[in-house]
């Protein structure tokens, strides 16, 4: 169980240090096919640093003895999930909505960063209320 | 759901972090259960019951 869990958490680096450097390749190299290398590149990245900080937070954890989860924290992933997708459902309703009616000619890229960010923050929000709620 | 959890880890002399690791939850859990704040599932219940050596009734008490 502890080697399974290790290895899982030494894929997660080698996964988050690839994605990393594709974030930088896009960034430098400047491919034609990516109509933002910027702002592609820096999603890359932070996804990369994200997915390299969590594993280095549970490899150090283990390594302690410390229980990262149990059975309380996923319920409250459940319920700040439940609460976000339900939030997502009725706002992208409301602009499917929006766009059909009014024939808005809207680019994608933005659509999809602000559902992003309003996934999130949604999640993250609901989260910690919950963990102070439990 | 009210508990005696207090009183049982009291009885035991044992720390919530050390309940918590005997439970494979985190202290914030054991915590969180003293409290009243979470109610545990029956398996961890059971767990804490099988720890203290008596029945689920003892530490957990149902009320409408």
């Amino acid at each position: 169980m502890v080697i399974y869990v290790q290895n899982k958490d030494i894929g997660m680096l080698v996964i988050g240090a690839l994605i990393s450097l594709i974030g930088v390749a896009i960034h430098i190299l400047e491919p034609g096919w990516v109509i933002n290398p910027i702002g592609t590149g820096g999603a890359f990245v932070g996804a990369g640093i994200a997915l390299i900080l969590i594993s280095i937070r549970s490899i150090r954890l283990q390594k302690k003895g410390t229980v990262v989860e149990d059975e309380r924290i996923f319920h409250i992933a459940e319920k700040a999930s439940h609460k976000t997708l339900t939030i997502l459902i009725i706002l992208e309703g409301v602009l499917m909505a929006f766009l059909g009616v009014t024939a808005f000619n809207i680019q994608a890229y933005p659509i999809v960063s602000m559902l992003f960010v309003i996934t999130t923050l949604s999640y993250a929000g609901f989260y910690y209320w919950y963990k102070r709620q439990m | 759901m009210k508990n005696t959890l207090k009183v049982w880890r009291a009885k035991k002399d044992i720390t919530q972090d050390d309940l918590a690791n005997e439970m494979e939850v985190t202290r914030q859990t054991i915590n969180a259960i003293e409290r009243g704040k979470y109610d545990p599932s029956i398996k961890l219940a059971f767990k804490m019951a099988r720890f203290f050596e008596c029945s689920i009734e003892d530490v957990f008490l149902y009320e409408e």
